[in-house]
């Protein structure tokens, strides 16, 4: 995985963790790789990967059983909700660039229209 | 858990090292930045008991730094070693015979992951390979300190990754690790702590994930506005 | 320091190997002429044994003074220095193992050199001879039934002043490695330290020898007992000299 500067590695693990979550590639109730798996999968150090482990299982992405591991969280809805978060995310960010360009709410959604129309 | 206290080592006239100081926590990999020649191999053989500094004491675990603390302590250096009669298994003999800490299961495992065998001559191999080697070598000694010299030098791509992820499995919270490297780019997801040293002496001790949370720098614009 | 020694050990296989190789020929070519009824071959091969033994003595002591200059100077130095073991230890095993070594070497040429020598007295009629008269007179000059313990002792002190040869050498390298270390010439002043404290030693041995009781031992030998003691007590002086500088000042 390729990490760009500017933002925390571990922020950057859990983003990709969570998307994964997300798409269903880490069902839920899905055994998640231990500490040092996590950290030689995403080359960060074992400090690191129990930081991911820790604040993912604090959002409630994932929980861990003592001596045995590290789950995806199999609460329903969590990962609906989840992917409503990230979209706000995305869409916050895009609109926020799009209005600094000066392109108006109608315009933005003609926009997307039109680039969804090319792209086929 | 090692500490360098107002170090210096002279070759001749030369001040490789000047009046450094520098604290190790335990559990941690730091990585050690700087040009060639600016001190860091010296700084790893004096911790290592390879060299003595002219100045200065190295505690290790609160206690002066003596030779029966190499028993748990690793160092790796960038060129080959082994003496040229050996074969793998003959390394792996001579580290059992003189570490108790030496995992030798581990270390077969690992040579074989690695694809080497046990039946090849050290001198006979290709640099990537021996870069294995010692990495297998010393990375299945349980050693609390690890200092690994360039360990990624003249090493192909995927080697590398090998050598990356076996470090990767062993950094645990009981050991400390200091990788010295030119390599910035391929460290940067895993080094804590950045020791950057400049003509023998300490400029900065960095946390990486602070820095880039802080200032959003990542390690090696780091290390060109700090060098 | 057992796991040292036989690592030591194995650092002159080679030598060993020629040597030993050398040892087969000699004896091969004294039985070999011993059937034949060659004279020549029989006398050469044994003399070759018996004079060969100094210098595999040589060979053996000077290879382990280069090896312990390789053992400081180059990156292989870091398999002996990175093991938790105290320099007493380290320099001791590398005393130790050149010293049995010599000392096997030694004794095998000796030992197959004598038993030609007196294999050639006993099968041999002209050589036989000469052999006979020279071993006469060797009886003749240290006294019967003391033959064989003139030569043991004889040996035995020949053998210690080659061992403190070997620690001066030993010595010279550590101070080269540690005090002249900076110096560009520290190859050249080691050898010439190692000549002048050798020189030294027997200067010092030759003053003290006239003060010393003159003991004898086994009748007309070489040396007297003065001669082993000194000898001794200089070695364990070179061994903790070069002890406590590796201790102090070594870096590799």
């Amino acid at each position: 995985m390729e990490y760009n500067s500017g933002s925390p590695i571990y922020l950057q693990v859990i983003n990709e963790l969570k998307k994964k979550m997300v798409k269903g590639e880490l069902k839920p109730g899905e055994k998640m790789p231990s500490n040092r798996e996590l950290a030689v999968l995403y080359k960060v150090n074992q400090n690191t990967a129990a930081r991911i482990y820790r604040e993912m299982e604090m959002a409630g992405y994932c929980y861990t059983k003592r001596g045995i591991g590290t789950f995806v969280s199999e609460e329903e809805y969590m990962f609906d909700n989840v992917k409503k978060e990230m979209a706000e995310e995305l869409l916050k960010n895009f609109v926020h660039e799009m209005r600094d360009l000066g392109f108006q709410k109608g315009e933005i959604i003609e926009q997307i229209a039109d680039y969804e129309e090319e792209q086929k | 858990m090692l500490e360098y206290r107002n170090i210096t080592k002279k070759f001749g006239n030369k001040e490789a090292v000047k009046e450094l100081t520098l604290k190790l926590k335990k559990g941690t990999i730091y990585g050690l930045l700087g040009e060639n020649g600016s001190g860091k191999t010296t700084l790893m053989k004096m911790a290592a008991g390879l060299t003595q500094p002219t100045e200065g004491e190295i505690l290790f675990e609160g206690h002066p730094l003596s030779y029966q603390d190499k028993a748990s302590i690793a160092y790796m250096s960038t060129e080959p070693f082994f003496y040229s009669y050996m074969k793998v298994k003959d390394v792996e003999e001579y580290y059992a015979d003189f570490f108790e800490d030496f995992d030798r299961e581990q270390f077969r495992k690992t040579i074989e992951r690695l694809g080497l065998n046990e039946e090849m001559k050290a001198s006979a191999m290709s640099s990537g390979m021996n870069a294995k080697l010692k990495a297998a070598a010393t990375l299945a000694r349980k050693a609390d300190l690890l200092l690994l010299d360039e360990p990624l030098n003249g090493v192909d791509y995927k080697a590398r990754e090998e050598i990356i992820a076996l470090i990767l499995e062993e950094a645990d919270e009981n050991r400390t690790m200091v990788i010295s490297t030119h390599l910035i780019e391929e460290v940067e997801s895993f080094i804590e702590d950045a020791i950057f040293i400049k003509d023998g002496q300490l400029v900065d001790v960095v946390n990486v994930e602070t820095e880039r949370m802080t200032t959003g720098n990542s390690l090696a614009e780091l290390y060109l506005q700090k060098m | 320091m057992g796991k040292l020694m036989k690592y030591e050990w194995k650092k002159q296989r080679t030598s060993r190997m020629i040597v030993m190789v050398a040892l087969a020929v000699c004896v091969l070519t004294f039985l070999g002429g011993m059937l034949v009824e060659k004279d020549a071959l029989m006398g050469i091969s044994a003399t070759l044994l018996l004079v060969g033994s100094y210098f595999v003595v040589f060979y053996m002591g000077i290879e382990s003074i280069l090896i312990l200059n390789r053992d400081l100077k180059t990156k292989q130095s870091y398999m002996i220095w990175m093991t938790p073991k105290s320099v007493w230890e380290i320099l001791g095993a590398k005393f130790v193992v050149a010293i049995a070594q010599m000392f096997f070497v030694f004794a095998l040429y000796a030992i197959a050199g004598l038993l030609c020598f007196v294999g050639t007295i006993q099968y041999v009629g002209e050589l036989g001879n000469v052999f006979a008269i020279i071993r006469d007179s060797f009886i003749r000059v240290s006294g019967e039934g003391q033959l064989i313990a003139q030569i043991v002792w004889n040996l035995l002190c020949i053998f210690v002043g080659w061992t403190e040869v070997v620690m001066v050498g030993y010595l010279a390298v550590i101070v080269s490695r540690t005090i002249l270390r900076d110096s560009k010439y520290a190859g050249g002043i080691s050898i010439v330290a190692f000549f002048v404290i050798t020189f030294i030693i027997e200067k010092i041995y030759n003053l003290i020898s006239n003060v010393l009781p003159n003991v004898e031992v086994a009748g007309n030998s070489f040396f007297g007992v003065g001669y082993l003691v000194y000898y001794i007590i200089i070695c364990v002086a070179v061994f903790l000299l070069s002890g406590w500088m590796a201790d102090k000042k070594l870096s590799v």
